[in-house]
């Protein structure tokens, strides 16, 4: 992460002009610490000055209270279109915000799969995953008379992506998340531009975007780089990762200790169940009567 | 004679200078963003990137 935010800090240093966006798994309920990995994500993207994350299902694995802690730590929204909350029907992420650039003003909004929630059953119970295409129609048009151009944080893999985008008008960019994998150059969907950057870091992806006096798109160039090994690392989100490191070190010790914990117990289940009712009462009687025993004075 | 080609030339500096302006309004109106994109981080916080 640290030597992604070189990337982004030397891009901003090019272009002032820059929206810095994230199509959703930032984190995961994977790894030794997950919690922790996903509290420095969020630090370290406060740090560069996201300006908005969508929803994945990476971001509601660790519990919908966990996402709530995130979204009050995050100094940008937290995005989705289709994600609501089962007992009073509020939106789980913020639907849509728009966002000036050089005189160009941007709406963004995402949307996620309904199916990615199956591995979830008690995420299920809690939330409520409307019809992406359904979501999206719904809200284009009240983006669109805010915006010149409206960007998609697309959470559904780049096969619906690219069905979902011929579907409902009105898309000009779509950023694919939950997919592994990049594309290079960007697919054109109708009248859609699809880009996809989603490889754990390891890319850096920009799409420079020209617009004429009426907003049209009259121009786009895509970058896809892998950050290169001689890429320094941001000493700012550098030192984020200490702390993070050390959260990790007493998550292993924890879990470590409880797996002793855990053996020892099987241990002295498999030991008891292996004495006879007589056996048992016999040696408990022992037991207490060590307890009882008052110390001798030395 | 000479009077009719400084006629074309002042004709021709003229609509030299309006193509120019008019060239000059249209990049004006033009504007750029750029968007950085990425996804699927996963939580690789020390790794990658």
């Amino acid at each position: 992460m640290a030597r992604w935010a070189t990337a982004i800090k030397l891009q901003r240093e090019k272009d002032r002009n820059l929206l810095l966006l994230d199509a959703g798994n930032a984190f995961s309920q994977l790894g030794v610490a997950p919690e922790a990995a996903a509290e420095a994500t969020i630090q370290g993207m406060n740090l560069l000055q996201y300006d908005a994350l969508a929803v994945g299902e990476g971001e509601l694995s660790l519990g919908v209270d966990f996402f709530r802690k995130m979204q009050n730590n995050s100094s940008f929204p937290l995005v989705s279109a289709n994600l609501f909350v089962h007992d009073d029907s509020q939106s789980l992420g913020k639907r849509f915000l728009i966002k000036e650039a050089n005189g160009i003003s941007v709406g963004i909004t995402s949307v996620i799969s309904p199916a990615y929630f199956q591995n979830f059953p008690d995420l299920g119970k809690q939330i409520q995953v409307l019809d992406p295409a359904k979501a999206l129609s719904d809200i284009i048009p009240t983006i669109r008379k805010q915006a010149d151009l409206i960007i998609l944080l697309s959470h559904l893999g780049e096969v619906e992506t690219r069905s979902l985008v011929q579907k409902v008008a009105g898309i000009d960019v779509a950023v694919i998340g939950h997919d592994s994998g990049v594309l290079d150059p960007p697919v054109q969907a109708g009248k859609t531009l699809v880009v996809k950057n989603a490889n754990k870091g390891m890319y850096f992806g920009a799409l420079e975007i020209v617009v004429d006096s009426e907003s049209h798109i009259v121009q786009t160039n895509n970058l896809i780089k892998k950050l290169a090994a001689d890429v320094v690392a941001d000493p700012a989100v550098g030192e984020l990762l200490q702390t993070y490191q050390q959260a990790k070190s007493t998550s292993l010790r924890e879990k470590s200790k409880a797996m002793r914990k855990n053996q020892m117990e099987e241990q002295l289940h498999k030991t008891l169940n292996a004495l006879s009712p007589e056996e048992f009462v016999e040696q408990e009687m022992k037991r207490r009567q060590q307890v009882q025993k008052p110390a001798q004075p030395q | 004679m000479v009077r009719f080609w400084k006629l074309v030339l002042a004709l021709f500096l003229v609509l030299s200078l309006f193509g120019s302006l008019l060239e000059n309004a249209g990049a004006v109106q033009e504007k750029k963003l750029t968007v950085v994109y990425q996804s699927d981080f996963k939580g690789y916080v020390e790794g990658s990137g």
